[in-house]
């Protein structure tokens, strides 16, 4: 027992320990104090913004999908390679094997490896097949980080229609004119973030497709475009030509549905191609139209009441005088015709007289009715307005040679918007060639209707005119070969001379051969105007266009449910058959997602078609090919990428489809190992088409953080 | 030994809160971070609960071993300690992390005598200021010897190098000093000489002195040496009075280095708030006052020397560590008695607890009926 001395001594002292320690507490609970209350907004915003990282997401940019939702331009995540010299052990070696894997040139990659020492792009948005072979590779150092990469799935179809895009920018054609729909805003996301980077919830990124770019629906139907382009590169080649334009519009609707020029150029590779090739040349080249012109003429003179149908002209055989000038036919010989027949031998001085009959100011108001010498208004860029002066200053002998079709220049979309206010009974449509603007890809945004723009000819006149170039394409008309067999075709040939800049006058050699139609007579469905440039074989349109547009017309046709009124008795050869075979489904009415009204293809017992539902979702492909009695089974989730039977083949009754959609599941064994790479990535060359459609925004972020998140921890994992 | 004793309820139940909270804050800071890891989220909870119980069980065997036994291991045992000190110093005999060699491997957890140090420490000072009770105030014999072994130790522990040890062992020296009625000349002459050695120690080594400067200045240094700090301070910002709420933490997510360890008080600051914090030292302030009772009810002097060590130990590494976690004190790498991770740390602050529990139970005895004139106001 301590003695009582040494321990009062002893409790004072530990009092004193205790008032020590008690001071000390009461300092620190201050300092707590200070730091949770006093403090604590300007800490907990220093905080939070340290945990919640601001995401950018760059925005995904629109698609552009034709009018039954085929994506005729799309963007796909696409994998860049970078490398990390630094981490890199044999940097010789290494190049090689890149060099290998992504064809490109060892020596220049080994100069990068050695320059650099934290970073260097390797190659960027590379293939998916490729990007395999590096991740094959398995080489330390190298990297790859998801950016965005503009895909043209149709190729060279439309291509100088849609024209393209480079870094996230619209550079040419619709890409370049809808740029600010198409290309969305910079999402900003908030994600929670730990010290390493990794976003582990996100706030808000799921929300949807915001910030997304716009789609943009065109007018335009991919299958008739690929008739169009096949047909036109056929007529060009066939008739050794320097080049071809093709222009199909619905006369009702003014909706362009193909817009083709030659020669082609491929999106996806713009930059090996000229610029020149870019140019949307139906809409931004003006020829001079030549015969086609007096189908114009004869509606001016028909709505001035100049003359009637059953009216005489007297062709004075082939041979007229105009002041110093003397217009010629170009077959001598005809004498007085009925005004009807004008048209069927293209009498250049029947037109001519005609046209002098009306006078300067009536043609003129006719023609710029009809739309010539204006911009069509189609929306397009660099539409031309082309050369149609004011009458006044019309010499003599224009007012004539305009007649029929020289001393005037005009588009090839001018010439169908033209010809379809024919075909639609007097009223001129302005060419439409983007029907929607949609956010995703079902909400409609923005619709653009059919505009009227009044009616430039009595519809009694459209008829007679209509009739008179059905005259064409029958027997003894100069464009018999535009006839399309089991339809009445309405056309009318064209064969221009072409101005010579350089000696002055017209070319003796060059010439523009054109023909341009309507199918069927009756209730017309297209309107077609092909004009071939500098043809060799033949300078006449109806030998070098007219085939072409008569297998255009009837392909297309077809594609749009149309069959012949009138049995085809044995016709000749039919070889485009064959292209509607591979789209009949397009027959049917496609109301789930309201993109045709067309009536359904009539079904021959027992044998059907398969219909072509890729880029719908499940559900709709479901409803459509449940209606069909198929059993359907479905691989991945997302839209429709590919179908098994291909769209047209026959199918028979309780037959078996298998659809194959944008996310097909990843096999778990090569996602395993790697968690951070395989998040987003694609093993196989189907996967840029499937990204491609992948349109999930959250998914995305994911991806590109899986990506950073793995740099950050390769990086953080040398230091220890 | 062989009659019941009575334990104090109150030592005992605040000492198990704090143990039970400890573990689930360990947890609350651990789960993210070690699953990302491992893939096992509960790896750290899983073996906080096996030192829990291992803590338990030396305690519960401490208290029935009788501390004034303890007199005869007190040498032994600070020899013991001095051997595995140099041990530790031994290349690859030691575990190193994070700069230093403070563990050693036992097979399937790594053992830190400087833990066991502490305690070691304590009991030796007990048993030779209790044996020098009347030569206490001259110098050679109640000042002196006690200096050079702690020197001895301080040399030792400072080439791991472990500060916070160090630091903790003198202020345990000058307390114990101090309350066992050495000259307070003595006290403060040699405490006046250790700063010069303190400063010297803190500029000689580059990673003291960067530490020192992120302490003066956390902000300025806040993405590099001041990022624990900063980290830290914003947690205890983020909570507020009432915290973010179990588990709902942030900075856990690895943004704060050793969340589950050192600075797992800063976790406590953020989820359970000003409130959750203060009630954290209350529990604190219990334990140390109840062994404080018990060291002035203690039979013997030994008992009160022992039953002071032990509640002054937790006291000041209960003080340090929450100054350092809330930036008042430079960070030394000492962890929160009871609540912290780690197996060394709870085995001994347990045992500590089951030593100062009989001291209790050993003084109640004699104190209650007599009628001591050692009474706690």
């Amino acid at each position: 027992m301590p003695d009582r001395k040494q321990m009062s001594w002893m409790r004072v002292r530990l009092y004193a320990v205790c008032v020590l320690l008690i001071v000390a507490t009461a300092f620190l609970i201050w300092r707590i104090w200070n730091l949770q209350i006093a403090q604590s907004e300007w800490l907990g915003s220093l905080a939070k913004e340290q945990y919640l990282e601001q995401i950018t997401l760059e925005p995904m940019r629109g698609a552009i999908l034709d009018r039954n939702g085929a994506p005729m331009a799309v963007s796909v995540m696409a994998d860049s390679v970078f490398v990390m010299p630094d981490e890199l052990h044999d940097p010789a070696a290494a190049s090689r094997a890149l060099a290998r894997a992504l064809s490109v040139d060892a020596r220049r990659i080994e100069r990068k490896l050695r320059e650099r020492k934290h970073f260097t792009w390797i190659k960027r948005r590379i293939l998916p097949s490729e990007a395999s072979r590096v991740r094959a590779l398995d080489l330390p150092g190298v990297h790859f980080t998801r950016e965005s990469r503009r895909y043209y799935p149709a190729r060279e179809l439309a291509a100088s229609l849609i024209g393209f895009a480079g870094d996230g920018r619209g550079l040419e054609g619709l890409e370049l004119v809808f740029d600010s729909r198409l290309r969305g805003s910079t999402v900003l996301a908030r994600g929670l973030r730990d010290a390493r980077g990794n976003v582990l919830f996100s706030e808000g990124v799921a929300g949807g497709d915001e910030g997304e770019g716009l789609s943009v629906v065109l007018t335009v139907d991919l299958t008739l475009q690929e008739i169009a382009e096949r047909e036109l590169a056929r007529a060009v080649s066939e008739s050794q030509a320097r080049s071809g334009l093709v222009v199909v519009l619905e006369p009702s609707s003014g909706d362009v549905l193909a817009l083709a020029n030659t020669p082609p150029f491929n999106p996806n590779v713009f930059w090996r191609y000229p610029s020149s090739s870019y140019r949307n040349r139906s809409v931004t080249d003006c020829f001079e139209p030549g015969s086609t012109m007096k189908v114009f003429t004869l509606a001016a003179a028909l709505e001035h009441g100049i003359v009637k149908p059953d009216d005489v002209v007297d062709c004075q055989s082939g041979e007229l005088e105009v002041g110093r000038h003397t217009i010629h036919d170009a077959h001598r010989g005809l004498k007085s015709i009925p005004l009807r027949e004008v048209l069927v031998h293209s009498s250049n001085v029947g037109s001519a007289k005609i046209g002098m009959t009306l006078g300067a100011q009536h043609l003129w108001r006719t023609l710029h009715d009809f739309g010539f010498g204006r911009k069509p208004g189609s929306g397009l860029p660099g539409e031309a307005r082309c050369m149609l002066r004011e009458p006044g200053r019309w010499a003599d002998v224009e007012l004539a040679t305009i007649s029929f079709g020289q001393g005037i220049s005009v588009s090839a979309l001018q010439m169908t918007a033209a010809l379809g206010a024919v075909a639609n009974g007097g009223v001129w449509m302005q060419p439409r060639i983007v029907r929607e603007i949609r956010r995703g890809r079902d909400r409609i945004l923005q619709r653009f209707d059919p505009q009227p723009a009044g009616r430039v000819l009595n519809e009694r006149w459209a008829r007679e005119l209509t009739e008179m170039m059905v005259g064409v394409t029958e027997a003894g008309g100069t464009g018999i070969r535009g006839a399309v067999p089991g339809f009445r075709v309405a056309g009318k040939t064209g064969t221009a001379q072409k101005a010579d800049l350089i000696a002055g006058g017209y070319s003796k050699e060059k010439r523009v051969a054109s023909f341009m139609g309507f199918a069927p007579a009756e209730q017309p469905r297209i309107v077609v105007v092909v004009v071939v440039d500098e043809p060799g074989t033949s300078p006449y349109g109806g030998v070098v266009a007219a085939p072409a547009f008569a297998r255009i017309v009837e392909a297309s046709l077809k594609v749009l449910g149309v069959f012949p009124a009138h049995p085809v008795v044995a016709g000749p050869a039919d070889e485009s058959a064959t292209a509607a075979v591979e789209e009949p489904g397009r027959g049917e009415a496609f109301d789930e997602v309201g993109v045709s009204e067309q009536v359904a293809a009539p079904r021959t017992q027992g044998e059907r078609c398969m219909p072509d539902v890729r880029g719908l979702s499940v559900r709709q492909a479901l409803l459509r090919l449940g209606r069909l009695g198929l059993d359907v089974s479905v691989r991945g989730s997302g839209r429709v990428l590919a179908q098994q039977p291909a769209p047209g083949a026959r199918i028979d009754l309780a037959g078996h489809a298998v659809l194959v959609l944008e996310r097909e599941s990843v096999r778990p064994a090569d996602s395993a190992s790697r968690p951070g790479r395989s998040e987003g990535s694609t093993g196989s060359e189907t996967g840029m088409e499937r990204a491609g459609l992948d349109r999930e925004k959250a998914r995305r972020a994911r991806s590109e953080l899986a990506a950073r998140a793995q740099l950050r921890a390769e990086g953080g994992s040398r230091g220890h | 030994m062989e009659e019941r004793q009575k334990v104090d309820p109150v030592l005992f139940f605040a000492v198990l809160s704090l143990v039970a909270l400890g573990v689930v804050m360990v947890y609350s800071a651990s789960a993210v971070f070690v699953e990302s890891k491992t893939g096992d989220s509960l790896y750290y909870l899983k073996r906080q609960l096996i030192n829990v119980a291992l803590g338990l069980a030396v305690m519960l065997g401490a208290m029935r071993v009788g501390y004034q036994r303890l007199v005869r291991w007190a040498y032994p045992l600070l020899l013991g300690v001095v051997v595995l000190l140099v041990l530790v110093l031994i290349p690859g005999v030691a575990v190193r992390a994070g700069g230093s060699s403070r563990w050693l491997p036992l097979g399937v957890m790594n053992f830190q005598p400087g833990e066991l140090a502490k305690i070691a420490f304590v009991l030796y000072l007990a048993c030779s200021l209790t044996r020098k009770k009347d030569r206490i105030q001259a110098f050679s014999v109640g000042f002196l010897p006690h200096l050079l072994v702690c020197g001895v130790l301080l040399l030792l522990l400072l080439g791991q190098p472990d500060f916070g040890t160090a630091a903790t062992l003198t202020l345990i020296l000058f307390f114990m000093l101090f309350v066992a009625g050495t000259r307070v000349t003595y006290i403060a002459v040699a405490g006046l000489a250790a700063l010069p050695m303190a400063y010297g120690l803190i500029v000689g080594s580059e990673y003291r002195m960067r530490r020192l400067l992120a302490f003066l200045d956390p902000w300025a240094h806040r993405f590099d040496i001041g990022y624990q700090i900063s980290e830290s301070l914003m947690s205890f910002g983020s909570g507020g009075l009432w915290g973010t709420g179990l588990g709902e933490g942030k900075h856990k997510l690895f943004f704060l280095p050793a969340a589950h360890t050192d600075f797992i008080f800063s976790q406590v600051g953020e989820e359970l708030g000003f409130v959750g914090a203060v009630a954290v030292l209350a529990l604190f302030a219990v334990v140390v006052w109840r062994g404080f009772r018990a060291a002035l009810r203690s039979p013997d002097l030994f008992g009160t020397y022992l039953a002071f060590g032990l509640a002054a130990l937790i006291a000041l590494q209960t003080l340090v560590n929450v100054g350092v976690v809330t930036g008042v004190l430079p960070t030394k790498g000492l962890t929160l008695p009871f609540m912290s991770y780690g197996g060394s740390s709870l085995l001994c602050t347990l045992l500590a607890m089951g030593i100062l529990m009989d001291i209790s139970a050993a003084g109640g005895e004699k104190a209650d009926p007599g009628g001591s004139k050692v009474t706690w106001p």
